[in-house]
C-alpha cells in the first residue's frame, strides 16, 4: 500500500493501472506502423486494436457508409479453413466504423494469438474485392441501419449529428443510407483501402500478457506485410458546415413509441485535450448518474427513468447533448424542464465544489473503464486517433486537475449558446 | 441507471467459473470468507491491480418471493434502495456522498437476487462500506418517496416495452414458468406497482433484507486482515433476525407451446425463442454451458450454419444464451431478420432446435475425409468458456458480482472446478440436453415485426 503514502490523488491514480506492469509505450515497426503496447499479466488473454484513419471523415460526398464497408471487406473470412480455424481457437473480433477512422478489434487466448494473426492478416493485407462479398455486406449493413432505427434514442442521436454536420462525413450512419450504399462501386471500395490501409495510416493498439519483445516480433513479422507510404494520407476535414440552419430550432421525427425521446445539444469545437478534459468535466456535472445536474429530472420531477448527458468528441468537431426518455404525454413538460436546468447551467457554471467532485468521479470513472484489457486498448486507440496521443492515457488525470473554476464556467458559456443549440423530439405523431 | 440495469442475470459462466480458481490465479491475490454473528456471509478477494475496491451484496430477494398482488415489490424496493433515502440521510444526501466519494453505484434485480453493487478508490473504503449497510439495513420508508419511484419506474416499464429484445426477452420468462413466481415480470405491472402500499413494502423489506439473507463480496486494493476487523465494525452491529429461508419449488414443466405475435413501429423483425434449462445447482449446467456456445456464440456457430448457410440466408444475426437461477433455467435464441423471412426463420429455427439431439458436435464425431472439413464446435465452445474464464479476472465489480450470487445460489458443498467440468463434456452430453431441452414441444416464441401500415 506504498501508493497512499503520496497523499497525492493524480500519483495514486496514474500509478494505479501500471501495477502490475509498465504503462503503454509508443513504437513503431520498419514500415512505420504505429504501435501502442502494454503488458499487462492480469489473463492469459491478448487484444489487439487495428486502426486505419479516415473513417466516416474520408468518405467523399455520396459515399457514406464505404469505411465501414471497406473495413468489413478487410477481414471478410474467405475460405471454410480459415473460418474453422478461427472458430476453434475461439478468436472473437468486432469491427466499428467510426467519425475518424475504423477499428478492428481482435481477442483470444494468448497461446493462440501467433497463429491467428498469421492468417488473420493475411487476410487483411490481401482482401478480395468480389461482387458477391460487397453484396453481401451491404445487405448486413441495410439491416444493422434499421436496426439502428427502431431505437428512439440512436435516431435522435442521428438526427442531431446530421443537424451539426450535414449530410456527408461526420452526419451520416455508419451504415450509410440505402442509397448511398447502391452507389458504391468496386472501385470506391478498392481505392479507399489502397488509399488509407496503408503502413503509416495504421496504428496497431496491443494490451497482452506477452513481453514487449515477443509482441513486436509477432506483429513485426505480420504488419510488415503493408506497405510503407511516403507520407500519411490526407483526411479532409469534416468540420460542421457553418451554413447549416443551427439557430434554437426543434425538430420533430414522428415514431410510434411508448417513450418519447427529448434532447438538447450544442456543437463542441475540435478535440484537443483540453478540450477534452473540459467536456467530460461538463459531461460528468451535468448527467452522469444520482447527484447531477440532470438527475432531478428523475427523482424530483419523475419525468423518466433514462437521463443523461453524452459528449461525442471528434476530431474536427463534435456535441454535447442532454436528453431524456418520458412519456409522450409529458414531452412538452419534460422539454421545458431541460431547457430549465440547461439554463441555469449556463448562467450559474459551477461551484469549486461542484468541480472538485466531478473531478474525483471522472478520474475514479477512468479508472473503473480501463480495467479490462478491451477497455483499455480502446481507450488508446481512440486517443491515438483523435490527436490526443496514447501519452493522454497517463497525462488525463493531470489535465482533469488543473482545471480551474473560472476555465470551466467560461467553457459552459461558450459552449452552451442557446442560438447555437439544436433540439430533437422523437415521439408518436401529435 | 442505464438499460440494462435491471437485466436478468448473465450466463452461469460468469458466476461458476469465478470461484473454482481462487487459489490459482494472479501472485498477490488471497481470499477469505467468514459469516458474521448476524449471519451476514462474507468473503473479500484481495489484489491489487487498481486502486479500488468494489463492494457487492447479493440479498436473496427476487420475483421468487412475490405473488399476484406484489408483483414488482423487490424491483421497486431495489430502486427505493439506491436512491431514497435512510434513518440518517436523505435520497439526495446518499447521492451527494456517492459522487463525493467517485462511487460507481448501481443494483440489479432478478428472479432470485437482488444484487447492490458499489466502486469507489481505495481510500474510500470505509465510505462505501457504511454507505452500503446504511441503505441495505436502515431505509426509512415513506409513502411519498415509494409514489414518486414508482413514476420513474412507470418510465421504465414503457423504455422496455420500446425494446424487442428486452421485452420479448421478458416475455419469454412470464410465459416459460407459469403458475411459478419466477414467471412474475421483474419491473412488475403498472395496476400493481400503482396499488402497492408503504406497509407492504416495509413488511417485505423488514423480512428479507437482513443480514441472514445477505451475502457480501469486496473484491480490490485492501489488506484483507484489516478489512475483516473493519467489516465486522460496520456490519456487525446490525441486528440478529431470525430467518428461515424457504426456497421457490421447481417450477412445473410448460405445458404447451406459447406464441406471442407483436406488431411495433420497427424496420428489423425479432425472433426470441425461450425453453427451460437446467438450473444453478444441477450438474447438467455444464454441459448447458458448452451447448449455449456451440450453438450460439462465436465465429459460425450451429444457428449460424442452419439459419444462414448456404441458400436459407434467412436471418441477419442469431445468438444464444442461458440462463440459470436457483431452481430452474432457461435457454434464449435470439435473432434479427427480415420481417418477411420471420414465419419461415421462425419454423427453421424450431425444427433445428429439435434436431440438437442429432448433431454432431466435435470432428471426433466424423470419419475419413469428412473429418478433414468437419468444423468442431466442441472445442470451439470450450476455448469460448476457456476466454469467458479468463476476462471475467480482468474486472473486480463482476468478480465481486459473481462471488456474491454464488454464495447465495449455490447449494453444493463440493468445490467447483469448472474448466475440467467444461473439458468432460462430450457430444453425447450436448446431445441428451438438446434431446431434453432443446427438442421438446413446449418453447415460448415472441416474434416482433413492423405494424401493419
Amino acid at each position: 500500500m506504498k501508493r497512499r503514502a503520496f497523499g497525492c490523488l493524480f500519483l495514486f491514480f496514474a500509478a494505479g493501472l501500471f501495477v502490475r506492469s509498465e504503462g503503454p509505450q509508443k513504437l513503431s515497426l520498419d514500415n512505420g506502423m504505429t504501435v501502442v503496447f502494454q503488458q499487462d499479466k492480469a489473463s492469459a488473454v491478448t487484444v489487439l486494436e487495428i486502426q486505419i484513419r479516415g473513417g466516416q471523415a474520408a468518405e467523399g460526398a455520396a459515399q457514406a457508409g464505404l469505411s465501414f464497408l471497406a473495413t468489413r471487406l478487410g477481414i471478410d473470412i474467405p475460405d471454410n479453413t480459415t473460418a474453422r480455424d478461427f472458430m476453434v481457437k475461439a478468436l472473437h473480433y468486432t469491427l466499428a466504423a467510426r467519425s475518424d477512422y475504423s477499428v478492428i478489434q481482435l481477442e483470444c487466448l494468448t497461446v493462440f494469438f501467433e497463429d491467428i494473426l498469421d492468417s488473420f492478416v493475411k487476410i487483411l493485407s490481401d482482401p478480395l474485392f468480389t461482387g458477391i462479398r460487397i453484396d453481401r455486406i451491404r445487405e448486413y449493413m441495410d439491416h444493422q441501419r434499421r436496426i439502428q432505427a427502431d431505437d428512439a434514442g440512436n435516431v435522435g442521436h442521428l438526427a442531431q449529428l446530421t443537424a451539426f454536420f450535414g449530410d456527408a462525413g461526420y452526419g451520416n450512419s455508419v451504415y450509410g443510407t440505402e442509397k448511398s450504399l447502391k452507389g458504391l462501386k468496386t472501385k470506391d471500395i478498392k481505392d479507399f483501402y489502397e488509399r488509407y490501409f496503408v503502413a503509416g495510416n495504421m496504428t496497431l493498439t496491443a494490451v497482452s500478457d506477452l513481453d514487449k519483445d515477443r509482441m513486436m516480433s509477432i506483429l513485426g513479422r505480420n504488419f510488415g506485410k503493408f506497405q510503407k507510404s511516403a507520407a500519411a494520407p490526407a483526411i479532409p476535414s469534416a468540420a460542421m458546415s457553418s451554413s447549416l440552419p443551427i439557430s434554437g430550432e426543434t425538430q420533430r421525427i414522428d415514431k410510434d413509441v411508448l417513450q418519447s425521446f427529448v434532447s438538447s445539444a450544442y456543437p463542441l469545437p475540435p478535440v484537443s485535450r483540453r478540450g477534452f478534459a473540459l467536456t467530460s468535466i461538463v459531461e460528468n456535472t451535468l448527467g452522469r448518474g444520482p447527484g447531477t445536474r440532470l438527475w432531478a429530472l428523475r427523482t424530483e420531477a419523475k419525468l423518466a427513468y433514462n437521463v443523461a448527458a453524452l459528449a461525442t468528441q471528434m476530431k474536427d468537431g463534435g456535441f454535447i447533448e442532454a436528453f431524456l426518455e418520458t412519456d409522450p404525454g409529458k414531452e412538452k413538460e419534460a422539454g421545458a424542464a431541460l431547457e430549465r436546468i440547461l439554463d441555469d447551467f449556463r448562467e450559474h457554471g459551477v461551484t469549486a465544489e461542484e468541480l472538485e467532485i466531478a473531478k474525483i468521479g471522472l478520474k475514479a470513472q477512468f479508472l473503473r473503464a480501463n480495467e479490462t484489457k478491451a477497455g483499455r486498448a480502446s481507450t488508446l486507440c481512440t486517443f491515438e486517433a483523435l490527436g490526443l496521443g496514447a501519452d493522454f492515457f497517463t497525462a488525463f488525470a493531470r489535465e482533469v486537475d488543473e482545471i480551474a473554476p473560472d476555465e470551466i464556467n467560461n467553457h459552459i458559456r461558450v459552449v452552451f449558446d442557446p442560438a447555437r443549440a439544436h433540439r430533437v423530439v422523437v415521439g408518436p405523431k401529435r | 441507471m442505464n438499460k440494462k440495469r435491471a437485466y436478468s442475470f448473465g450466463s452461469i459462466i460468469f458466476l461458476l467459473a469465478l470461484w473454482a480458481p481462487l487459489e490459482s490465479q494472479e501472485a498477490g491475490t488471497k481470499d477469505k470468507s467468514f459469516t458474521l454473528d448476524n449471519g451476514l456471509r462474507v468473503i473479500l478477494l484481495e489484489r491489487h491491480n487498481l486502486p479500488l475496491i468494489n463492494i457487492v451484496a447479493a440479498v436473496n430477494a427476487g420475483t421468487k418471493d412475490e405473488t399476484e398482488a406484489t408483483s414488482g415489490i423487490t424491483h421497486l424496493l431495489e430502486h427505493y434502495v439506491l436512491f431514497r433515502g435512510t434513518e440518517i440521510r436523505s435520497g439526495n444526501e446518499v447521492a451527494r456522498d456517492i459522487r463525493r466519494h467517485g462511487a460507481y453505484f448501481n443494483a440489479h434485480t432478478g428472479q432470485d437476487l437482488a444484487v447492490f453493487e458499489i466502486s469507489v478508490p481505495a481510500e474510500n473504503a470505509a465510505f462505501a462500506l457504511n454507505n452500503q449497510r446504511d441503505i441495505l439495513f436502515n431505509l426509512k420508508l415513506t409513502q411519498a418517496d415509494l409514489d414518486a419511484e414508482k413514476e420513474v419506474i412507470l418510465e421504465e416499464i414503457r423504455q422496455i416495452e420500446d425494446d424487442p429484445f428486452r421485452f420479448g426477452s421478458a416475455l419469454v420468462y412470464q410465459n416459460l414458468f407459469p403458475g411459478h413466481p419466477y414467471a412474475h415480470p421483474v419491473y412488475g405491472r403498472a395496476e400493481t406497482l400503482k396499488s402497492l402500499k408503504v406497509e407492504d413494502v416495509e413488511r417485505f423489506y423488514r423480512r428479507l433484507f437482513i443480514p441472514a439473507n445477505t451475502a457480501l463480496a469486496v473484491v480490490g486494493d485492501f489488506d484483507i486482515a484489516a478489512l475483516e476487523t473493519k467489516i465486522r465494525e460496520v456490519f456487525g452491529t446490525v441486528g440478529k433476525s431470525e430467518f428461515a429461508p424457504s426456497p421457490p419449488a421447481k417450477p412445473a414443466p410448460l405445458p404447451k407451446t406459447i406464441e406471442i405475435a407483436l406488431e411495433r413501429d420497427v424496420e428489423e423483425g425479432y425472433l426470441v425463442i425461450g425453453a427451460a434449462g437446467p438450473d444453478y445447482n444441477d450438474r447438467n449446467q455444464y454441459a448447458a454451458d458448452v451447448l449455449t456456445q456451440a450453438l450460439g456464440q462465436g465465429i459460425s456457430p450451429l444457428l449460424v450454419q442452419a439459419l444462414r448457410g448456404g441458400r436459407r440466408d434467412l436471418v441477419n444475426t442469431v445468438g444464444m444464451s442461458y440462463i440459470a437461477l436457483k431452481k430452474a433455467g432457461a435457454f434464449l435464441l435470439y435473432a434479427t431478420l427480415d420481417p418477411k423471412n420471420m414465419s419461415a426463420a421462425k419454423q427453421e429455427a424450431i425444427s433445428y432446435l429439435r434436431r440438437v439431439r442429432n448433431e454432431s458436435f466435435s470432428k471426433e464425431e466424423f470419419l475419413g475425409e469428412e473429418k478433414q472439413f468437419a468444423y468442431d464446435h466442441l472445442e470451439s465452445a470450450r476455448n469460448e468458456l476457456r476466454i469467458a474464464v479468463e476476462k471475467a479476472w480482468e474486472s473486480g465489480l463482476g468478480l465481486a458480482q459473481s462471488l456474491a450470487m454464488h454464495m447465495m445460489l449455490n447449494e453444493t458443498s463440493a468445490p467447483i472446478d469448472y474448466l475440467d467440468r467444461i473439458a468432460a463434456v462430450s457430444p453425447t452430453d450436448l446431445r441428451q440436453i438438446g434431446a431434453k431441452y432443446l427438442s421438446r414441444n413446449e418453447i415460448v416464441v415472441v416474434t416482433v415485426v413492423p405494424r401493419k401500415k
